[in-house]
């Protein structure tokens, strides 16, 4: 079946702006309250036929970018933050000096498309939570560039690979924090591609529905866990075999841990 | 200033300047209930269209804001059928295909101008073992 539609008030002008179009149609559709809109034919019909233009955008102008930016930073949290680099390394052309440079540049340019994100939606901006991430991770990529440059040890100082550790774990946590991020903004960033956007939505949409479930699952292991953490206070403390093990350093944390582990199928009973 | 005294931004969209169709005005009501009634019975015509009842996208985004099942029927039907897209009978789909849209300024369609859309430029459909 063959149908038309005219298109012409999508460019009409509007808001006492002069010249509209699809840009700001995306923007109507993404502030849109109800989500059964776009399972209805006209939104379908828009979207694809808008979407062949904006694919090619976005895929060159942010998604490449990413790449870009998601490879040097995995890379370079991956290398550097953990032993850092020699003092008179600093500005030597190494390969950390290139990669430094190129997340900064990254940083500034996704940082600005934030911006005028914020210009755009004002207040409900902050509504969002990927939001939160993308500056989390801004910022986190400017304490580890700066501290990798800045907190240096001189080829005089001699530490063992144990020292050196032990002295930037801070800066280790926090560029795990930073790997971590930008897993979840690659995983976000699959949204892009039909194939993979079907799973995204898939595992965001059962996520959400399960939430009284995990309410209660929680709620379960701690039924568990709590008498357990009490019951091993009876119990001789043996550093070699515990009860449950000492991950976060917070008792409740480590025996929601352990009981959601042992409920994986973790059967670890050496310190009963 | 047209604007500014509700005259419309000077097109000629409905016969004359600074003169606005009810199934229009009826997004502006206080009540949906006018426009819902009107849009019930614009979908039992064949002249039906979205363009009855949009002038912006101010206009539509007041339908967005404001969804009931009227509307996501009138989303569903607010597509136009005329002499040229009912001359398209059968097209050669690709296998998985359920929907092309094409893009052009003008509203003359033929069978030949859809076949060789919906297959990328092709003339004919693909052979079967291609697929």
């Amino acid at each position: 079946m063959t149908e038309i539609l005219k298109l012409n008030w999508v460019y009409a002008s509007n808001k006492g702006k002069e010249k509209a179009g699809f840009q700001d149609l995306i923007v109507a559709l993404a502030s849109a309250p109800h989500e059964s809109l776009f399972s209805t034919e006209l939104i379908i019909t828009l979207v694809e036929h808008f979407w062949d233009y904006f694919y090619k955008r976005i895929f060159f102008l942010c998604f490449c970018p990413y790449v870009v930016y998601f490879c040097t930073t995995i890379y370079y949290v991956s290398t550097y933050p953990s032993l850092g680099i020699l003092e008179e390394e600093r500005w030597a052309p190494t390969a950390e000096f290139f990669l430094r440079w190129i997340i900064l540049a990254c940083v500034i340019y996704f940082a600005s498309f934030e911006i005028v994100s914020i210009a755009r939606d004002g207040f409900s901006y902050f509504t969002d939570i990927y939001n939160y991430f993308d500056w989390v991770a801004f910022t986190l990529n400017f304490y580890v560039v700066f501290s990798v440059i800045f907190e240096n040890r001189s080829e005089e100082e001699e530490l063992s690979e144990e020292e050196l550790l032990a002295s930037r774990t801070t800066l280790n946590s926090l560029s795990a924090l930073l790997a971590f991020l930008m897993w979840v903004k690659s995983f976000y960033w699959m949204r892009l591609f039909s194939s993979t956007s079907f799973y995204i939505r898939l595992i965001q949409e059962t996520l959400y529905d399960i939430r009284y479930f995990m309410i209660l699952f929680v709620f379960i292991l701690m039924t568990f866990g709590n008498a357990l953490m009490i019951m091993a206070q009876n119990h001789p403390a043996n550093p070699e075999t515990p009860i449950y093990k000492n991950i976060f350093g917070a008792k409740f944390i480590n025996i929601i841990m352990d009981q959601y582990m042992l409920a994986l199928g973790e059967f670890s009973l050496d310190g009963y | 200033m047209r604007e500014k005294l509700g005259l419309g931004d000077g097109r000629k969209s409905d016969g004359a300047v600074g003169f606005k169709a009810i199934p229009k005005k009826s997004l502006h009501f206080a009540s949906s209930r006018f426009r819902e009634s009107l849009m019930e019975i614009s979908m039992l015509t064949q002249e039906n269209s979205l363009s009855n009842f949009v002038d912006n996208q101010e206009d539509i985004e007041i339908l967005f804001t404001s969804m009931s099942p009227s509307v996501v029927e009138f989303f569903q039907n607010s597509f136009n059928k005329t002499r040229f897209t009912k001359s398209v009978k059968n097209l050669d789909w690709k296998l998985g295909d359920t929907l092309k849209v094409i893009g052009q300024d003008n509203s003359v369609i033929t069978q030949e101008l859809a076949d060789k859309c919906i297959n990328e430029g092709k003339p004919e459909a693909e052979e079967a073992e291609d697929i």
